[in-house]
């Protein structure tokens, strides 16, 4: 009796126990699983939907040649999305303000477009995409990249401006976009920033690495972006330019980089001669 | 009889050894989280900063701008100022390990770092330079954290990354 007593107690502790053993492997394996689904969508959250665009594209080449005048409306139906070099279209009201799609602080980074906040015309600051999904603007000149050859590769570059475009295109189809060049700097950019910086001054600095060189294999760049996307392509920097390929010191603010209300005025004046076709 | 006990203290030891495995609530030996989706931690850093404006950004800007190597972690945040009128910036990122991994992210988040001061340029808000001059990285388990805040937000978001981290 006491034999089957002891029996009975022995193989309630070790079913007890074997209970305990399956309940303690399920919460580990629960636990992994739900850490494991919680990586993967905070990895997913840090990846980029890359838009395929089935945009409308147009015929004809893609960089405008010389056209009769277009008038003021063709430029008053234009959205102006770029960077301070965009900016100063709006700050030296050679157009609307509200035409000019800029952060606050004025400048946008290529590499940063899709995290950005625009000024919109209601005086709103909200990202690029639903900017445009608002809008719908008839035309789009882009002009951006200046910020970014100092640091990012072909293939980077390539990539963000190509997702930039074809996002708008897949957000608003009917909006002719044009891809501007990217302006040269003056001949007396590099000089300015050496006299300004000093002996403190970095020789990895990033002014050093914006030059004329480096947007015109950029420009390069955002031609065949233009190409791939079906887009137009504004050589606007061709009349911008002096007879050593540098930005025309008469068309500059001061600092090399950025134009002045005449060199903004040559700009408008030559997208009204070479449109869009 | 001499068998049931042998079979009785083995199934103890299991079940001891499952028990603290499944109680352990994920903490290594060091009292730290490791359980911790870095997106839980990255909104309770945000919640306690002074600017409401920064955004994630995607992993082509953590692998091009950033030059890190985004199939080196297990799941990262980076988040940035969307309207530039400031460079109010911080990242976390969870280690693949708890070893060489974290290594491998304090060295990436310091070259970063580094890269951001060489590329500085003055004459873009001066005023926001001390901001990345005293930027900090602050490592707990398999996590790490830089941030280049003001001081006060500074020190709110590395607490808030501590109190995220620390053990039930």
């Amino acid at each position: 009796m006491r034999r089957i007593k002891q029996d009975g107690v022995y193989f309630f502790w070790s079913a007890s126990i074997i209970v305990c053993m399956l309940l303690s492997i399920f919460a580990v394996g629960f636990a992994s699983f739900a850490r494991a689904s919680s990586g993967a969508a905070s990895s997913a959250s840090g990846g980029t939907a890359s838009a395929k665009a089935s945009a409308k594209t147009s015929d004809g080449p893609t960089v405008l040649g010389e056209s009769a005048d277009m008038g003021q409306d063709y430029v008053d139906k234009f959205v102006f999305l770029g960077d301070s070099t965009t900016y100063g279209l709006g700050f030296y009201k050679i157009v609307s303000s509200g035409q000019v799609w800029t952060p606050e602080s004025g400048t946008l980074t290529l590499s940063l477009w899709s995290a950005a906040t625009i000024v919109y015309e209601d005086g709103s600051q909200i990202p690029i995409n639903d900017a445009v999904a608002k809008k719908q603007p008839a035309y789009m000149l882009i002009t951006l990249g200046v910020n970014g050859i100092s640091f990012m590769s072909q293939d980077y570059f390539i990539k963000e401006y190509t997702s930039l475009v074809q996002t708008v295109q897949q957000t608003s189809p009917d909006t002719k976009i044009i891809l501007n060049s990217i302006y040269p700097i003056s001949a007396s950019y590099r000089s300015n920033k050496s006299a300004s910086g000093g002996a403190a001054e970095t020789a990895a600095s990033a002014e050093e690495t914006i030059t004329n060189d480096k947007i015109d294999a950029a420009n390069k760049w955002v031609q065949s972006i233009a190409k791939s996307t079906g887009v137009k392509y504004l050589d606007s920097e061709s009349v911008l330019k002096d007879s050593k390929g540098a930005l025309n010191d008469s068309y500059q603010n001061g600092d090399g980089l950025h134009l002045n209300p005449t060199g903004y005025q040559q700009v408008i004046t030559y997208l009204r001669t070479h449109g869009y076709q | 009889m001499k068998s049931k006990k042998l079979i009785s203290i083995a199934l103890c030891a299991a079940a001891l050894f499952c028990l603290l495995s499944a109680c352990g609530g994920g903490s290594g030996s060091s009292g730290v989280r490791s359980d911790v989706a870095v997106g839980d931690i990255s909104k309770a850093v945000s919640a306690v900063l002074s600017d409401d404006a920064l955004v994630s950004v995607d992993g082509n800007y953590v692998s091009g701008s950033m030059k890190m190597d985004v199939s080196q972690y297990d799941s990262y945040d980076v988040k940035i100022n969307s309207k530039g009128v400031n460079i109010d910036e911080f990242g976390i990122f969870k280690a693949k390990d708890a070893s060489g991994g974290v290594k491998a992210v304090q060295k990436a988040v310091a070259d970063y770092l580094q890269m951001r001061k060489d590329t500085w340029m003055k004459e873009y808000m001066p005023q926001e330079h001390p901001k990345l001059e005293n930027a900090e990285v602050k490592t707990k388990g398999e996590y790490v954290m830089y941030a280049i805040l003001s001081d006060s937000d500074k020190e709110a978001a590395f607490s808030a990354f501590e109190k995220s981290l620390a053990s039930k």
